[in-house]
C-alpha cells in the first residue's frame, strides 16, 4: 500500500493535473461565491467534461471544484449576507456583523485560513483513520439517525435569539415546507394539489435564494429613503492574513472542535455541510466564555462555521472511498466521476486503486494549497465588492440567482417557487420570526421523519429493538440535557436583553 | 448577430414543422439535438445517456446536448417534455423500470404509449439478491424456507414502491415467502449500507455495488434477478433459475421522442443507435467498465413490445403500489 | 405596526394555516402496499400541524395579554406606509414579472428588462443614470446568457416569442 504513495504523487504532480486543480478551484470559488450557484452545481456541470479526460485528471478536477466551491461560499456570506453556498449559512452569523464593523478583510482572511485548516485536519483524518470510521459510520441505522436528527433539531432553541416561540415557529415551517412531495419511505403525494411539479418538493436552493437573496434586494428597496446611510467602507489595508498570530491560536480549540464535528457529519451520509457549520456554531458558542459576543462580530463564529464545513469535505470522502456511500448531492456526483475512470469504491480501493486513491489525497492536499492562495490573493478584489453599490450588484445577482434556481433541476418551476419563498421570507421579517431555525427545520425534518418511520417499522419487529443500540441512547440522552440548558440559558438571555433594551 | 441566429433558428424551426415526413428522412438532423436524461447526473441513467449522445454525435454529425430534468423518479421530466414540440430536436433519455413503476405506483398518469419510442438501447447489469457472508442460507429457496419457518422476523430492507419492492412482493405472493419488509433507501448505496451495518437480513442492490464486497467476502450473492445470467457472473443463478420463475426485473435504458415525431426521425435515431451499441467497440468497452453492462438494443417494434410487457407486468402489481 | 398588534396578527394566520394543513394532512392517500406501518405518510404532518397549532395559540395568548404599547407611535395608516415602502412593492412587481415573463420574451429580453428595472428602483430619486442601468442590463444578460447556456448546458429559456 505504502509503495503506491509515490506513485500517487507523482500522478499529481503532472503540469497538466496541476493546471485543472487550480483552474478547478478557481471555478469552485466563483460558483461558490455566486449566490445561486453552489459546489453542487459546479460538479454537476463539469461532470460530463470529465468522463473524456484521464482518470487522474477527471477526478482531480472534481475535487477541486469541491474544495474551491465549499470555501468560496464564505464571501458572499462575509460580503453581502447572503450564504453563497448553503455550508456557509452559519458564516454569516458573524461574518457579516465584523465586515459591517470594518472589519471585512480580517472575516474573510479568517474565513479563508480555516478553511484552509479544516481542509487539511479534515484529509488527514480521511488518510489515516477511514477505515475504522467507515466501520463505524455504517452501525448509524435508522435509530441513530432519527435520534441524530432529534439532537440536530434542538439547535432551534440555541439558534433562536430572544424570542422562543418565534424561533420554534419558524424551525416547523421549516418542517412543514419539506413535507411538500413525496413522503419517505412509501412515496405517498403529499400536499401537491394535483401540480406534477410539487411532486419533486421544493429544493433547499430555491428556499435558500428566496430566504436570504431576496430579502437582501427588499432590504436594499427599504433603505433607499433613508437619508444616512452608514457607508462602513473597509479601506483597511490587509496585512498578511489579515489576522494575527496571537488570535489564531487563541481558536485552536475551537478549530479541533468544529473540524472534529464537520468531519463526523461528514462522514454521516445524508446530513450535509449545512447542518454542520450550524452544529459547529452553536457548539462554539456553547463552550464561549462569552457566549453573548456571538452574532455581534467576533471571529469565533466564521472560524467555528468555516473549518467546519471544509473539514466536511474529507469527512464525506471516507464512505465514498471505503464503501462507496455518497454523503450528499456533491459525492454522488463524484461517485459517478470515480466509476466512470474505473475507479471502484469499496472495501478493496486500496488493493484495486491504490496509486488512484494516494492521487486523490494528494489532490485534495493541493486542492486546498490552491484554494489559500487564490482566495488570499483574491481577499483584496473581493473587498471591493463592499465599494460597488448595492443598486448595481443586487440586479445583477437576483438574475444570477434566478440561472441558479433554473439549473438546479433545469425547470422554469424553481424561478416561482423563490419568488414565493421571498414573499415567506419578507412577511417573517416584518413578523420578526428569524430565517435561520427554518432552513433547520427544512433539512432536518425529512431526515427525522424517514428514519423516525423505518425507527417504527424495526420497532414492530422487534420491539425490545431499541436497547441494542447504545449510540441511539446516548444521543436521546444528550439531546434532553441539551434542551433543558438551553431553554435555561435562552430564557436568561432573553431577559438580558430585555433589560437592556428597556434602560 | 443575435437576430441573424433567431432568424435562422426561425426559418430552421419553420422548414422543419412544414416538411413532410419523407423530406425531414433526408435533412434530419440539421441542428443541435436536445436531449432530456430523466435522472441525476452521475447515475446509471445518465451515464448510458451521455454515452450514447457523444456517439449519436459522430454518427449523426449534429450536437447532442444533455440536459438533466430530475425528480420524483423520473416523472418530472417525462411529464413536462413529453408534450414537447415533435420535430426530433428533442430527445428524452430514462430507464423503462421508472415509466412503468411510476405509472402502476399512480406517480404519473400515462405510459410508454404517450411518446414516439426510438429504442431501447441498454439493460443494467441486474439487481441482486444479497445477504451477508455469514448468514446461514446459500440460494434462494433456503432463503425463503427461512423465512417460512420463522415468518416476519428476517428483514428484507427495499425501496418501497421500486423494483426492489416489487422484488419482494413477487417471492411473498408467488412463493408464500414471509419475510419483514422494512424501508431501506431508495439508493442501491443506502441499501447496502444498511446491509453490511447489520440493520437488515437481506437486500436488493445492483451488481455494480455489491461487486466489490461480494469479492472481498463481505456479502454473497444468492441470485441475480435478471432474465439471464450476468456475462460477468456466469457462476450467480438467475432467480428464475431459482424456483421463482416470475421475479425478473430488467432495468432498460430506453430513448423516447414526444408523441407525434416523425417515423423517419425515430426510425433513423433508431438504426443509428443499434449500430453503435451493436458495432461500436468503444461503446462496447465503456460500459463494461462503467456498469459490466453488455451491448443490448432492439428495433422500435421490439421495443414496444417489451415496454407492453413490463408495463403489463408492473400494473398487476399496481394495488399494492398506490 | 405595533408589535402587540403584529404578533396578534401572525398568530392568527398562522393558527388558519396551522389548521388548513391538517384538513389536507387527512386526504393524503395512505400507502396501501406491503411492509408494516403503523406510522404512515400522515402521522407526521398532522403532529407538526398540531404543534404549530399550540405555538401561534401561544403566540395569540402573549400578544392579548401584553401591555398595550406605550407612547402612539402606531398612527401612520396603512395607505402611507404603503406609499412609504413603495420601492418595495415595486420590487416585488419586478420580480414576479420577472418570472412571468422568462418563458414568453426569453431570458435574455427577461432579465434586461430586470436589471434596468431593479436598478432604477434601487438607485433612489437623486441620482437614477438610466444610462449606466442600461449598460449594465444588457452586458451581464447576454453574457449570463452565452456563459451558461453554450458552456453550461443549462436549459435556460429562449423564448416562445422566437419559436
Amino acid at each position: 500500500m505504502l509503495a503506491d504513495v509515490i506513485p500517487g504523487l507523482m500522478s499529481v504532480l503532472d503540469p497538466t493535473v496541476l493546471f485543472f486543480i487550480v483552474v478547478g478551484v478557481f471555478v469552485g470559488i466563483v460558483f461558490g461565491s455566486i449566490p445561486g450557484l453552489t459546489a453542487t452545481m459546479a460538479i454537476v456541470m463539469f461532470l460530463p467534461v470529465t468522463y473524456t479526460m484521464e482518470p487522474i485528471e477527471g477526478v482531480s478536477t472534481l475535487i477541486a471544484l469541491y474544495v474551491g466551491g465549499i470555501s468560496g461560499g464564505l464571501i458572499a456570506a462575509i460580503l453581502l449576507n447572503i450564504p453563497g453556498t448553503p455550508s456557509s449559512i452559519a458564516t454569516t452569523f458573524d461574518g457579516t456583523p465584523l465586515a459591517r464593523k470594518g472589519q471585512a478583510g480580517k472575516a474573510l482572511g479568517v474565513g479563508v485560513v480555516f478553511s484552509f485548516c479544516g481542509t487539511i485536519l479534515g484529509l488527514l483524518v480521511l488518510v489515516l483513520v477511514s477505515p475504522l470510521l467507515a466501520s463505524v459510520a455504517i452501525k448509524f441505522g435508522p435509530y441513530e439517525y432519527c435520534t441524530l436528527a432529534l439532537f440536530a433539531l434542538s439547535l432551534v432553541i440555541t439558534l433562536t435569539g430572544r424570542d422562543l416561540v418565534k424561533g420554534l415557529i419558524s424551525g416547523l415551517l421549516g418542517v412543514m415546507l419539506a413535507t411538500v412531495g413525496l413522503a419517505p419511505v412509501d412515496s405517498a403525494k403529499r400536499f401537491t394539489f394535483g401540480m406534477v411539479d410539487l411532486n419533486a418538493g421544493f429544493s433547499l436552493l430555491t428556499l435558500l435564494i428566496g430566504l436570504f437573496a431576496i430579502t437582501e434586494v427588499i432590504k436594499a428597496a427599504e433603505d433607499v429613503r433613508k437619508p444616512f446611510k452608514a457607508e462602513v467602507e473597509s479601506n483597511v489595508k490587509i496585512k498578511g492574513f489579515g489576522f494575527s498570530w496571537a488570535e489564531f491560536v487563541s481558536q485552536k480549540f475551537n478549530m479541533v472542535r468544529s473540524s472534529a464535528i464537520g468531519i463526523v457529519i461528514g462522514i454521516l451520509p445524508g446530513i450535509g455541510g449545512a447542518i454542520s457549520g450550524m452544529l459547529a456554531y452553536t457548539a462554539a458558542k456553547n463552550q464561549s466564555k462569552y457566549p453573548e459576543k456571538f452574532g455581534t462580530g467576533i471571529i469565533d463564529g466564521v472560524v467555528a462555521s468555516e473549518s467546519a464545513n471544509n473539514a466536511g469535505i474529507g469527512g464525506a470522502m471516507i464512505p465514498l472511498l471505503t464503501l462507496g456511500i455518497p454523503g450528499d448531492a456533491a459525492t454522488a456526483m463524484l461517485l459517478g466521476g470515480l466509476m466512470v475512470h474505473q475507479i471502484a469504491p469499496g472495501p478493496l480501493i486500496f488493493d484495486k486503486s491504490g496509486v488512484e486513491v494516494f492521487g486523490i489525497f494528494f489532490a485534495l492536499a493541493f486542492s486546498a494549497i490552491a484554494m489559500l492562495c487564490l482566495e488570499l490573493f483574491g481577499i483584496k478584489i473581493f473587498i471591493r465588492v463592499l465599494k460597488v453599490p448595492k443598486y448595481l450588484l443586487l440586479p445583477v445577482i437576483m438574475v444570477l440567482c434566478v440561472i441558479g434556481a433554473i439549473g438546479n433541476a433545469n425547470r422554469m418551476f424553481d424561478v416561482w417557487t423563490v419568488m414565493i419563498f421571498g414573499v415567506i421570507g419578507y412577511l417573517l421579517i416584518k413578523a420578526k420570526i428569524p430565517h435561520v431555525p427554518m432552513i433547520l427545520g427544512f433539512i432536518l425534518g425529512p431526515i427525522f421523519e424517514l428514519n423516525f418511520r423505518r425507527a417504527v417499522q424495526h420497532a414492530q419487529i422487534d420491539p425490545t429493538g431499541f436497547i441494542g443500540h447504545p449510540i441511539a441512547i446516548c444521543f436521546f440522552v444528550v439531546t434532553v440535557i441539551v434542551i433543558f440548558f438551553s431553554l435555561r440559558r435562552q430564557r436568561k438571555e432573553a431577559a438580558l436583553l430585555k433589560a437592556s433594551e428597556e434602560s | 448577430m443575435k437576430k441573424f441566429a433567431t432568424a435562422l433558428t426561425l426559418a430552421a424551426a419553420l422548414t422543419v414543422a412544414a416538411a413532410p415526413a419523407a423530406f425531414a428522412d433526408d435533412t434530419y438532423p440539421s441542428q443541435t439535438i436536445n436531449m432530456i436524461c430523466s435522472h441525476g447526473a452521475g447515475g446509471d441513467t445518465d451515464y448510458n445517456a451521455r454515452l450514447i449522445s457523444r456517439m449519436l454525435e459522430k454518427k449523426l454529425g449534429v450536437s447532442v446536448v444533455v440536459n438533466n430534468v430530475t425528480g420524483a423518479n423520473g416523472s418530472i421530466a417525462l411529464t413536462q417534455y413529453k408534450d414537447e414540440k415533435a420535430d426530433g430536436y428533442t430527445l428524452i433519455a430514462t430507464n423503462a423500470m421508472s415509466l412503468a413503476s411510476n405509472e402502476a405506483s399512480g406517480l404519473s398518469d400515462f405510459g410508454y404509449d404517450a411518446f414516439e419510442v426510438i429504442g431501447i438501447y441498454g439493460k443494467q447489469c441486474g439487481e441482486n439478491l444479497l445477504v451477508r457472508a455469514d448468514a446461514p442460507y446459500n440460494n434462494l429457496e433456503e432463503l425463503i424456507a427461512a423465512t417460512q419457518k420463522d415468518p416476519e422476523t428476517i428483514t428484507l430492507g427495499v425501496a418501497m414502491g421500486g423494483s426492489s419492492y416489487i422484488a419482494g412482493l413477487i417471492m411473498q405472493t408467488e412463493k408464500n415467502a414471509k419475510f419483514a419488509m422494512v424501508d431501506a433507501g431508495g439508493d442501491g448505496a443506502e441499501r447496502m449500507t444498511s446491509l453490511l451495518g447489520g440493520h437488515i437480513d437481506v437486500t436488493i442492490a445492483p451488481y455494480t455495488l455489491a461487486k466489490e464486497y461480494i469479492e472481498s467476502g463481505k456479502v454473497k450473492s444468492l441470485c441475480t434477478l435478471m432474465s439471464q445470467r450476468l456475462p460477468a457472473t456466469p457462476d450467480i443463478p438467475t432467480a428464475s433459475e431459482s424456483g421463482v420463475p416470475n421475479l425478473q426485473i430488467d432495468t432498460l435504458y430506453v430513448l423516447l421522442a414526444p408523441k407525434g415525431t416523425p417515423a423517419a426521425v425515430t426510425e433513423k435515431v433508431n438504426a443509428a443507435v443499434q449500430d453503435i451499441v451493436n458495432n461500436d467497440p468503444e461503446y462496447k468497452q465503456a460500459i463494461m467498465d462503467f456498469n459490466f453492462q453488455t451491448p443490448y438494443a432492439l428495433s422500435i417494434a421490439d421495443s414496444i413490445a417489451r415496454l407492453k410487457e413490463q408495463r403489463e407486468h408492473m400494473m398487476s402489481y399496481s394495488k399494492y403500489l398506490q | 405596526m405595533n408589535s402587540k398588534r403584529n404578533d396578534l396578527i401572525t398568530g392568527i394566520v398562522l393558527a388558519l394555516f396551522s389548521l388548513w394543513y391538517l384538513y389536507e394532512a387527512f386526504s393524503i392517500r395512505i400507502f396501501a402496499g406491503m411492509g408494516k406501518a403503523v406510522v404512515n405518510s400522515t402521522t407526521m404532518p398532522k403532529i407538526w400541524a398540531v404543534c404549530m397549532l399550540l405555538l401561534a395559540a401561544a403566540l395569540i395568548f402573549r400578544s392579548i395579554r401584553a401591555p398595550a404599547p406605550k407612547g402612539n407611535g402606531d398612527k401612520t395608516s396603512a395607505s402611507s406606509w404603503i406609499k412609504e415602502n413603495s420601492e418595495v412593492w415595486c420590487t416585488f412587481a419586478a420580480l414576479f414579472i420577472y418570472a412571468a415573463l422568462l418563458e414568453p420574451l426569453g431570458f435574455i429580453i427577461a432579465s434586461i428588462l430586470y436589471i434596468f428595472a431593479q436598478t432604477i428602483i434601487l438607485m433612489g430619486k437623486e441620482n437614477r443614470n438610466y444610462v449606466k442601468a442600461g449598460i449594465i442590463a444588457v452586458v451581464c444578460s447576454v453574457a449570463s446568457y452565452y456563459v451558461f447556456v453554450h458552456w453550461l448546458a443549462v436549459l435556460l429559456p429562449v423564448g416562445a416569442i422566437f419559436e
